[in-house]
């Protein structure tokens, strides 16, 4: 909305600065950073009032009792300061904003179902089904693979929307639209998924999500920009920079999450949270086409799903425990490690791994 | 629609076996009686009984899809979602054909379709579609589609008082099960006479429904030479007949070869053997005692007669409706139920019945007949009203053309806590008794737990065997004891059976010191045992069964031997309880000091908690002294990376709470 408004300063003669995507971007960040802190405290009240409060689950033997009563749903938060802020700031003509801001409203409401329906039947297993979850994240991943990999639809040129980029590597791997497309599926899907698994700890899904948003907002802001992305051998995808802005948006909001879901945590995410983060994060990588760096940035992410699949369809089919709990943050914790040890531990990784994925940046 | 209301159009739908189809019609005939000129149309799927019952009783039978669901099976799941979604719009079709004002389901997967497809139009035309749903359910225990039909309903008929608290509020009310109008109750004499049937005999007379019951055919037959000792007694079986070509028990064969192969000779004046039986009103009404399954429509059937019976349910892992039933009658003081068993000691996985006390039970019977006689009366008064009248009633009030009836009271007995639970459940319900958060198990719900676990444990589903290995733990089925204790040490067995019947012997341990020699040596091989759980739940068992075991010292030696090199153990649970294990039993301060110090710097904390306990038990046990174990502490590396978080609000709240209500709160 504000882009209007600089744009026609900046065409009667006033200062060009606000305009800028880098301006925009740390406009954003800050203002979704305060809204949020604004609007958190009445909404987990609200929350709290409505009845959206964990219930007790059983891990195992790890003590989630004193959990019990938390306010969850409290992605709903981030949903209305990320995206409020993301129209508030980008320049909503672009298609690439339009599509991550789809994106969020797509899985947000999905995930807010589910939290509903868990409320309604006070039972955490009985929300969206398996199969239902999994459409909405498969039929988003068709719809999106069919918008980038369509060459009369796609606002990527042509040889980049179909090809492969991997990192430490100029060129580019492959073009095949067929294969990109299912690539782009799995990683939706992945994606969506992976905050999910990783949500069982007090700030465990948030923070690394927020590196990923800037190692995305950084690529994007390159590959945006002409003269960066010759400089630095990139696919220049016009009109891409907005993502930085939506970036700066979501990172904004997500920092202000974690000053209430900070451990001890006032509040959790919820399905509604972790969708949202997850869904357009792989959204965003997807539009960048920078899936591989998405993948290094978030190997925690990685981590928590593989080990999940390990127990459960390795482990469990042969009548064996491989860790000792999964996803593998409880492995730690049934290992007698703190929480707040763990949720730090992991921070620390996440934020290695966002490094290394900025640094191929220059290795290539 | 004209102001008498005779224009109405009703659908009846249900199915699949004889005891959902037989209420149907009776109300469908009640319905008739009261308004000749309503229409009625029946659906149904094909091949199954309504296929025959419903044209004998003169309603238009038309055909839907449907199936029972499956289990997990993905292609099974494929093949039934489109049997479902076909059946969907077959029973729309119908519907909006025939615009009926009232649906009337008798539950089974064959209602299902016309039940959902009726709720999606009322759903989607928010209310336009006017169409009530009233279903009847017959058993104790609805089942799964039938408790998501019944959100959809108007209002349920039950059969049994005590299921309306399972309904959604206000939905159920109490009917009874219709029955077809059978021969009243004194004419005994001329049945007999009919039938040939010896005036003063003792008859018996065993039917296990129109498909026959493989349980109740071979203990009969197996039980007839016994039985028919007894100069007056008479037999009258009913084998039953394969209904289809999918059936692959064919009853009448069964029982002949079984009578063939034995070496006394059966005397087939007194035991007569019928694949299929036309007039069961005559032979119900001809014998003094009844043996049956315990179907909602037999039971319902025989007590509405005033018969005495003997109900042998159907065991099953996955539900209990007939154990319900027929419990329900037998604490109604109408019938004697038998259970049929697995016997997990022989290996044996398909149901029998014990041909013994099946003998006894009748014998038993036929010399009280004092007995038999309060038994009949009571079963003549388990029911009151008159079902097919009660549900007209209430058709016709949902059709909006009566007042609502009055309510009619089912009576309802003290209902056994573990039936209708599954696995997962019951083992949740029993830790909840031992923690002393329920009160304890009832004799008569111990039998029919331990029935209960012989089921799962003989099923061949390795997740129901682990959890009855757990489950009879908890139960503390001593019976069960040298079993666990060889599924325990078998190195065929999966993973996490084992580890369950570790798990299990903790408990069992307490039953019978008379099987010492076989846990120490189970438990030996436990702690070298591949799998990390095993050789930590067998380091658990080390520690219990020292307490109760006089340990001999060649046993000692075999048992530390494994118990510090388990302190090496890659998995810190092992290395947990092989600490608190040796501490338990170790007679040599020197040695367990000197072991005990490779975990002092553990990196696992739990391990290095583990020691402090571990030195603990040594001091009480007196193996070392006091001044000793605090040197030793004082070399254990006490930081670590684990605490506990408290929530002071939370617990201000519980204190709060518990001072008011007088009660700890947790």
């Amino acid at each position: 909305m504000f882009h209007y408004i600089f744009e026609i300063v900046r065409e009667s003669g006033g200062p060009a600065v606000f305009g800028y995507i880098t301006s925009r971007t740390l406009v954003a960040f800050v203002s979704a950073f305060f809204m949020t802190l604004l609007i958190g405290r009445p909404i987990i009240i609200q929350l709290y009032k409505k009845g959206f409060r964990s219930f007790e689950r059983s891990y195992g033997d790890i003590n989630s009792q004193s959990k019990k009563g938390t306010p969850m749903m409290g992605g709903i938060i981030m949903f209305i300061t990320g995206i409020g802020n993301a129209i508030l700031w980008c320049d909503m003509t672009n298609p690439f904003v339009i599509v991550l801001i789809i994106s969020a409203v797509w899985f947000g409401l999905f995930g807010a179902m589910d939290d509903y329906l868990k409320i309604k039947h006070k039972n955490p297993d009985r929300g969206l089904s398996r199969i239902v979850k999994f459409s909405t994240q498969i039929l988003f991943g068709i719809a999106l693979a069919i918008f980038i990999v369509h060459p009369s639809i796609s606002p990527l040129p042509s040889n980049i929307a179909d090809g492969m980029q991997v990192p430490f590597y100029k060129g580019i791997l492959f073009n095949s639209p067929f294969l990109v497309a299912l690539w782009i599926i799995f990683i939706i899907v992945y994606s969506a998924n992976s905050v999910n698994f990783a949500d069982g700890m007090d700030g465990l899904a948030v923070v690394p999500s927020i590196f990923i948003f800037i190692v995305i907002g950084i690529f994007s802001y390159i590959i945006g920009n002409f003269i960066h992305a010759q400089h630095l051998l990139y696919h220049f995808i016009p009109g891409s920079g907005e993502i930085a802005v939506f970036s700066g948006a979501i990172v904004g909001a997500a920092l202000g999450f974690l000053w209430f879901n900070s451990h001890p945590a006032e509040v959790f995410m919820g399905d509604m949270g972790s969708l949202f983060l997850g869904g357009t994060m792989g959204t965003a990588a997807v539009l960048i086409r920078q899936e591989v760096v998405f993948i290094i940035a978030g190997i925690i992410f990685v981590i928590e799903i593989t080990s999940t699949f390990i127990q459960e369809n390795i482990g469990f089919k042969n009548f064996r425990r491989i860790l000792y709990r999964a996803p593998l943050h409880h492995h730690f914790h049934h290992q007698g490690m703190a929480e707040s040890k763990i949720v730090a531990r992991f921070w620390i990784i996440s934020a290695i791994m966002a490094a290394v994925a900025v640094i191929t940046i220059k290795f290539r | 629609m004209s102001k008498n209301g005779s224009n109405l159009r009703f659908i009846f739908t249900g199915g699949g076996s004889g005891g959902h189809v037989s209420p149907a019609l009776a109300v469908a005939a009640q319905l008739k009686k009261e308004l000749p000129d309503a229409q009625i149309i029946y659906a149904g799927i094909k091949g199954k009984a309504e296929g025959i019952m419903v044209p004998k009783a003169g309603i238009p039978l038309k055909f839907v899809n449907s199936a029972p669901m499956p289990g997990k099976n993905p292609l099974k799941l494929i093949k039934f979602g489109f049997i479902m979604a076909t059946g969907f719009l077959k029973a729309l079709l119908i519907i909006l054909k025939f615009r009926p004002h009232l649906v009337f389901a008798t539950g089974g997967f064959v209602s299902a379709p016309i039940i959902f497809a009726t709720a999606f139009l009322r759903k989607i035309t928010l209310g336009g579609f006017k169409t009530k749903i009233l279903i009847h359910e017959s058993n104790v225990h609805p089942g799964k589609m039938n408790m998501m039909a019944a959100r959809a309903a108007d209002a349920v008929a039950v059969s049994f008082g005590e299921t309306i608290k399972n309904l959604p509020k206000g939905k159920g009310f109490f009917s009874g099960y219709p029955v077809r109008n059978m021969v009243a109750q004194g004419e005994k004499e001329k049945a007999r006479k009919e039938l040939g049937i010896p005036q003063n005999g003792f008859t018996v007379f065993a039917f296990g429904g129109s498909q026959g019951a493989r349980t109740i055919n071979r203990t009969l037959a197996n039980a007839a030479p016994e039985l028919l000792k007894y100069p007056d007694i008479y037999i009258i079986h009913g084998t039953g007949k394969p209904f289809g070509e999918s059936w692959e028990y064919h009853g009448y064969e069964d029982v002949n070869e079984i009578i063939g192969k034995m070496d006394e000779d059966v005397d087939r004046q007194r035991y007569v053997v019928k694949d299929f039986i036309d007039n069961m009103e005559l032979y119900y009404a001809a014998s003094d005692l009844i043996i049956i399954r315990a179907g909602a429509g037999s039971i319902m059937e025989v007590c509405n007669l005033g018969k005495p019976s003997i109900i042998i349910p159907i065991s099953s892992v996955y539900s209990d409706h007939q154990t319900g039933n027929a419990r329900y009658i037998e604490r109604a003081g109408a019938a004697q139920v038998l259970y049929e068993k697995t016997d997990p000691f022989k290996g044996i996985t398909t149901p029998f019945l014990d041909t013994e006390e099946f003998v006894k039970a009748i014998v038993e019977l036929r010399n009280d007949p004092s007995k038999l006689e309060q038994m009949s009366q009571k079963a003549a008064t388990i029911f009151p009203g008159k079902p097919a009248e009660i549900i007209v009633s209430h058709i016709l009030h949902l059709c909006g053309k009566r007042d609502k009836p009055q309510i009619v009271e089912g009576k309802e007995y003290q209902n056994d806590r573990i039936l209708g639970l599954d696995s997962v459940q019951l083992e949740n319900f029993l830790k909840a008794v031992k923690g002393g958060k329920k009160p304890p198990l009832e004799e008569d719900e111990v039998k029919l737990l331990k029935n209960k676990i012989d089921t799962y444990f003989t099923s061949s589903s390795t997740v129901l065997r682990t959890r009855a290995l757990r489950i009879a733990g908890l139960a503390k089925y001593c019976e069960l004891f040298p079993i666990v204790i060889n599924c325990a040490g078998s190195p065929k067995e999966k993973p996490f059976v084992r580890r369950d019947a570790f798990e299990s012997l903790q408990s069992l341990v307490f039953c019978d010191k008379s099987y010492k020699e076989e846990v120490v040596k189970t438990t030996v091989t436990g702690l070298s045992d591949p799998y990390y759980e095993t050789r930590f739940q067998a380091g658990k068992l080390v520690r219990i069964f020292a307490e109760i075991y006089e340990i001999s010292s060649s046993e000692r030696k075999e048992l530390l031997y494994r118990l510090y090199r388990n302190l090496d153990d890659r998995c810190f649970e092992v290395r947990v309880e092989s600490i608190l294990a040796v501490a338990s039993i170790e007679t040599e301060k020197n040695k367990a000091i000197q072991n005990f110090e490779k975990c002092y710097f553990d990196k696992v904390w739990k391990v290095r908690k583990a020691l402090f306990r571990g030195y603990e038990i040594l001091v009480r046990r007196g193996i070392i002294t006091s001044e000793e174990a605090l040197v030793e502490f004082d070399k254990i590396l006490i930081t670590s990376n684990g605490y506990i978080t408290e929530y002071e609000l939370k617990k201000q709240f519980n204190n709060s709470k518990s001072f008011i209500i007088g009660k700890e709160v947790k």
